[in-house]
């Protein structure tokens, strides 16, 4: 009931007045609930990360199935990521797709790729805890190099 | 360059990235757009062209767990592509999206929020129109049958023509479509392509297939698979299968179409003129398909077969078999053509990037 008036109130405000009285009800809520939520919003540990780069999508697919098989009956606790985008619908590894160099380069000429995948992976190491990490595929020993040195939470530290 | 990011939700089918494919090949050349999707039509995007991201929708995640993903990745990819505007198109935004533009408010963000709601559905999508700085409604053919709430909340609503991917020069004469699908000319050729959130697709399918090869002249029946892998359907044999994107180039090659009835599909057929007996889903949870095409039928301009019984299927295919009535509906629906409003949606995203850069170059000499 209270979140129906709390939701009518807001939808009838201007966007920065809603903001803030958005910002004022989060700011009340008891910090154990807030806390709750935070620890909920953990996203389950993956068992095993394999990053497949370089791969096509047959060798994608193939190591979807190996690591689904090793996942027994949790395939969503194995997480592949890959510049090759053939998804794996839901009931499988979890999958993350990273974009490939030569397009991201085409977008942001000027930008750096090498750090960008670097962001990208420690954002995601950092969601999901991996256990063990794994590199398949044409993975630079830079980069490697790189995951073995940064350790998820030198990465990128979690705002949360 | 300037860059724009388009948000598609997860849906059933292509929809919603295809309209914001339509909208983003029309954006002028210096703005780059980059398509974030949480739908499997990855590389189906990434295919017509277009830089993507991926997000992969909720499996076996709580929703405080998925949300709290997907608000860290786009605070990242807007930081990574700082865009100027971002427009998700869908009609739920998600918790991790809201809290996203909530903590990074520094650039202009669109509610690309198709009309045709059911009647009474969708009070708390409404409210999320609070997070956003414009909204722009993609129109619809049957918009005098709308009894949704989305027609009593139009103030500062941008409201365009229906969008469409392709325009009519985009489409492929009808002796070029019936080669590139490999169909004898001279047949009656006929389109089966059921809305792909309906998994009852078999039985259908195989009752329209079987009262079309009844007739005694030649039919020759395409039916279009998604081309989306996890969409894939078994077909009855003998049955040919297109599965090509954007489908509509082909459509020329064809007499008639029997077909699902979501927003991209209707407009289509409507706007190229493809006589069609249309299958509306009464379950989706707002877009209300009934009404859209029994409009359809009161206008002349398709068939809409939403009982399901044999005996109105019998009616309307023998309506639609009638090469004199498919004429006349041709006709209507040339009476009754619209533009695509896809360009107008384009337009309206350029002005808002361009008003985000005069704002940050203000702030910048402040």
């Amino acid at each position: 009931m209270l979140r129906r008036v709390y939701l009518r109130i807001i939808s009838r405000l201007p966007r920065k007045q809603a903001k803030l009285l958005q910002k004022v009800v989060m700011a009340l809520r008891p910090r154990a609930k807030r806390r709750a939520a935070l620890e909920a919003a953990r996203t389950p540990e993956a068992r095993l990360m394999c990053i497949a780069w370089g791969v096509d999508r047959a060798e994608l697919e193939s190591i979807r199935d190996r690591m689904a098989a090793l996942g027994g009956k949790h395939p969503e606790r194995m997480l592949v990521v890959s510049d090759c985008d053939a998804l794996f619908g839901k009931g499988s590894c979890h999958f993350e797709y990273v974009p490939a160099r030569a397009e991201w380069q085409r977008l942001l000429p000027d930008g750096d790729y090498d750090d960008f995948v670097f962001r990208r992976i420690g954002e995601i190491t950092n969601a999901f805890r991996a256990q063990r990490v794994l590199a398949m595929g044409t993975v630079d020993d830079a980069l490697i190099q790189a995951m073995a040195r940064r350790r998820p939470a030198e990465a990128e530290p979690d705002e949360t | 360059m300037r860059n724009i990011l388009f948000i598609t939700s997860n849906g059933f089918g292509l929809g919603h990235v295809t309209r914001c494919m339509a909208i983003a090949k029309r954006l002028p050349p210096d703005i780059q757009p980059v398509i974030f999707t949480l739908s499997e039509a990855l590389p189906v995007v990434r295919q017509q062209g277009f830089f993507a991201e991926y997000f992969a929708s909720r499996d076996t995640e709580t929703a405080d767990q998925w949300n709290g993903r997907l608000r860290k990745r786009l605070l990242n990819v807007f930081k990574e592509y700082d865009p100027d505007v971002v427009i998700f198109d869908g009609t739920h935004s998600y918790r991790g999206m809201r809290d996203a533009i909530e903590e990074d408010d520094n650039r202009k963000f669109v509610w690309s929020r198709r009309g045709m709601w059911r009647p009474g559905g969708g009070v708390s999508n409404l409210t999320f129109a609070s997070y956003f700085d414009a909204i722009i409604e993609p129109g619809e053919f049957a918009h005098e049958a709308d009894q949704g709430l989305t027609t009593q909340h139009r103030e500062g609503v941008t409201m365009v023509d229906p969008i469409l991917f392709c325009d009519e020069e985009d489409l492929l004469s009808r002796e070029d479509a019936e080669r590139e699908l490999g169909l004898e000319p001279g047949a009656v050729n006929v389109l089966i392509q059921p809305g792909w959130e309906n998994d009852e697709y078999t039985p259908t399918g195989t009752k329209f297939v079987e009262r079309l090869r009844r007739e005694g002249e030649p039919v020759q029946i395409v039916v279009a698979t998604s081309p989306l892998k996890s969409r894939d359907v078994p077909l009855p044999e003998g049955l040919q299968r297109v599965s090509t994107y954007p489908l509509a180039r082909v459509y020329r090659a064809f007499d008639l179409c029997v077909s699902g009835a979501g927003y991209n599909i209707f407009h289509e057929l409507v706007g190229y003129q493809v006589p069609a007996l249309f299958i509306p889903n009464a379950g989706t949870p707002l877009d209300d398909q009934v009404a859209r095409t029994q409009y359809a039928q009161e206008k002349g301009v398709a068939r809409s077969w939403e009982d399901g019984s044999g005996e109105s299927l019998e009616k309307h295919l023998a309506l639609l078999l009638d090469p004199a009535e498919r004429e006349r509906m041709r006709s209507r629906m040339l009476e009754l053509r619209f533009p695509n409003g896809a360009k107008a949606a384009a337009d309206r995203i350029a002005e808002l990037s361009a008003e985000r850069q005069a704002e940050q170059t203000a702030a910048a000499n402040a």
